[in-house]
């Protein structure tokens, strides 16, 4: 079997929360970015970065993680934008009506830029 | 690189069984990109076909059982001519996922409902889909041009 662990580094830029995701957002590993997101909400943190240059697959279940963790960033007065999405990521993002809805950007630095 | 797809260059067939767990959806992606490489079909629908699978079978893991034992999912994969056919049975209760209301795409980020996205993923992702009730069984039945890159 392959590892069914999702890996997510947390890195702290100023005010702002880089979580670099990895591999796949499906319905294994989804709830663990779930969980990421609710504890660093908890311990303070608001403004958030998806950085998906390592994600290659995500599902209805990735979206959720990433609508569910928007959201409660935006409750909490703060914001999630997405960088470096590949292109099959974005092509699912489309479909599900999500672009409208995130700031996507290209680099990290460009997302970095989108708080100051 | 991605190898160029030949038409009528092969076809093939694939029978999965898997149980009602949620793991085996990782195991199925497995055997679908096995499949997809020894018939040297396009990445980027091997991508697609995987999110078209995990959807419909995490629906039917989560929503279609009244009991906790164990449930069998029958897959079989149908190649031919560029045309992936699949149907996917299960023994859970009548239910049929192409009949939910579509969820609001419209609606900003604070309203936009968590749930729903599924099986609105899977209608867009494939060229064909049907659903049927035959004898205890749910049959949901897609068709999907390969050679197509969208």
């Amino acid at each position: 079997m392959e590892n069914k662990e999702l890996a997510i580094m947390d890195i702290k830029k100023g005010e702002v929360c880089v979580l670099k995701i990895c591999w796949k957002l499906d319905v294994n590993t989804s709830p663990l970015l779930e969980a990421k997101f609710s504890a660093l909400l908890e311990s303070g943190e608001k403004d958030f970065i998806l950085d998906f240059s390592e994600v290659v697959y995500i599902s209805s279940s990735g979206l959720r993680a990433v609508l569910m963790g928007a959201k409660k960033s935006a409750a909490a007065g703060g914001k999630t934008v997405l960088c470096a999405l590949k292109p099959q990521i974005i092509e699912v993002f489309n479909v599900a009506g999500f672009t409208p809805l995130f700031s996507l950007f290209a680099t990290e630095e460009e997302a970095l830029e989108s708080f100051k | 690189m991605e190898k160029e797809f030949v038409a009528n260059s092969n076809a093939g067939q694939q029978c999965v069984i898997l149980e009602n767990r949620i793991d085996e959806i990782r195991r199925l992606s497995i055997i679908v990109e096995e499949f997809f490489g020894e018939h040297q079909l396009p990445s980027e629908m091997l991508f697609k076909m995987n999110l078209v699978f995990e959807e419909i079978i995490s629906n039917i893991i989560y929503y279609g059982y009244e009991d906790d034992t164990k449930h069998e999912i029958v897959i079989n994969m149908n190649l031919l001519n560029g045309i992936l056919a699949v149907e996917i049975k299960d023994d859970g209760k009548a239910f049929n996922p192409l009949a939910n209301p579509e969820p609001r795409l419209d609606a900003p980020l604070e309203e936009r409902p968590i749930g729903g996205m599924g099986i609105y993923l899977v209608k867009h992702l494939v060229d064909e889909i049907r659903y049927n009730r035959y004898n205890n069984f749910n049959i949901l039945s897609f068709r999907k041009n390969i050679r197509d890159k969208g």
